[in-house]
């Protein structure tokens, strides 16, 4: 059994599971053969958690484990319908031939095909190793940063089964958090754009670190021409990015309007803070 | 915290800095808290404008504190690749350096505006930040902007 197998040019990433397969299979074929002989080729055995008495009890049953590197990866060659490994121990550091009636691989978990393009679709962000990346490690890792998008299991990373299904309750539950309300309130402080002030430059498209503006042909713009910018409020999450980068001025933080940042500058909060959102969405300004 | 600066000593002048900070709600103020939390002592010349983030820091904001009077100004951001909104403080420090730029083509020091970069546990760092920017304001002097007989249209004229 040869533990980290991957294709040539993948990226280098633990998946997780596979150690713990190869261990639970060498303990049944040991348990129904006592005489067969199991070797294991590893790099590094990784059995999380309380697997590791998987180990134990593997190596209580015989298995052998020898140990490869990195730069004297295992050979297999095929030899009259059967097969020969070639491997150099690393403890003993010496070139061994063993004559294999199966050699069995773990290959390294991979994302499904479809990742990226669903990614790109979605707006979604991806990890290094090409699988969907959570909104935070430890406080988040069912979400996503865009609103309303979960993620569990392994499409994520590879995973046990159990943890897939922790996973999945986690993801449930927050899906559930929305589903669950008759009327979504979103937060304050989004942005707002005023179309006659916007050109349909793409600036704020482009500066969004959430993909959230779009420019829509049903929202004209400047002196009624072309198609203004637009901000979903579910889903803008007020970072005012666009505002400060927008060349028109057009666009307007709520809570954090230019009134309510310049006056406190120079010591006056009287001018402009009374606005409430709905006063400026309703078009007041001060 | 924070407490009535000591006048210079050194310069025997009585000039007090008026600095404008701008910071973010996530790290930026969090380690304002800390600095509070901690109660460590800084400058009070420092007036502080809230931002969700500092990608909102916009060029005229800066600007505008320079101009209604402010002989400093510095940004506090979260450390890069920490933005709670991606790249806001990666933009927001381009919008600096930029705005950096501008006030050194009308003759205002460029150390005047600055920024900083700490996470929300660093109070320490925070009451540093204050500290050094009223330490070197304090050296260059008032703003520009406010000494209209040191102004450049009286060079040309000598």
């Amino acid at each position: 059994m040869i533990q980290c197998v991957r294709p040539p040019g993948a990226p280098d990433y633990c998946s997780r599971t596979c150690c713990t397969n190869t261990l639970k299979n060498a303990i049944r074929l040991k348990m129904l053969n006592p005489q067969c002989q199991v070797i294991v080729l590893y790099k590094n055995i990784v059995t999380y958690g309380f697997r590791e008495q998987f180990y134990t009890e593997a190596r209580r049953r015989g298995v052998i484990f020898m140990r490869y590197t990195e730069e004297q990866p295992p050979r297999v060659v095929p030899d009259n319908g059967r097969l020969r490994v070639h491997v150099t121990d690393l403890s003993l550091k010496r070139p061994f031939e063993l004559v294999a009636d199966r050699v069995v691989l773990s290959m390294s978990i991979a994302p499904a095909e479809e990742t990226a393009s669903l990614a790109r679709l979605l707006q979604l962000p991806l990890s290094p190793e090409g699988f969907f990346m959570e909104a935070h490690l430890k406080m988040r890792p069912m979400d996503f940063m865009q609103e309303g998008v979960f993620l569990c299991g392994m499409a994520h990373y590879p995973k046990f089964i159990e943890e897939s299904i922790s996973h999945a309750l986690a993801a449930a539950g927050r899906a559930l958090q929305v589903l669950s309300r008759e009327t979504l309130h979103v937060g304050g402080v989004v942005a707002v754009v005023d179309p006659e002030q916007c050109v349909g430059c793409l600036t704020c498209v482009r500066t969004c670190p959430f993909g959230i503006p779009t420019i829509r042909n049903d929202r004209p713009g400047v002196g009624g021409l072309g198609g203004s910018a637009y901000i979903e409020p579910s889903l803008c999450q007020g970072c005012g990015t666009c505002t400060a980068e927008c060349p028109a001025n057009a666009i307007q933080l709520l809570n954090y309007l230019d009134v309510q940042i310049v006056q406190p500058v120079q010591g006056d909060w009287a001018h402009g803070s009374h606005l409430t959102r709905r006063q400026w969405s309703l078009g007041a300004r001060p | 915290m924070s407490v009535t600066p000591e006048p210079d000593r050194d310069n025997h002048n009585t000039f007090e800095p008026q600095i404008t900070a701008f910071y973010c709600i996530y790290c930026g103020y969090m380690a304002a808290d800390t600095a509070g939390v901690l109660r460590l002592q800084y400058p009070a010349n420092v007036t502080f404008v809230r931002l969700p983030c500092t990608g909102k820091t916009d060029i005229r904001y800066i600007l505008q504190a320079f101009e209604q009077g402010a002989d400093g100004v510095y940004v506090v951001a979260c450390p890069v690749g920490n933005c709670h909104h991606v790249r806001g403080n990666e933009r927001g420090y381009a919008r600096v350096q930029r705005a950096r730029q501008m006030l050194e083509a009308v003759g205002i020091e460029g150390e005047r505006l600055d920024m900083f970069f700490m996470s929300g546990g660093q109070g320490a760092t925070f009451a540093l930040a204050a500290q050094q920017m009223v330490d070197r304001i304090r050296r260059l002097g008032p703003s520009p902007l406010k000494q209209p007989a040191r102004a450049a249209p009286e060079q040309h004229h000598g």
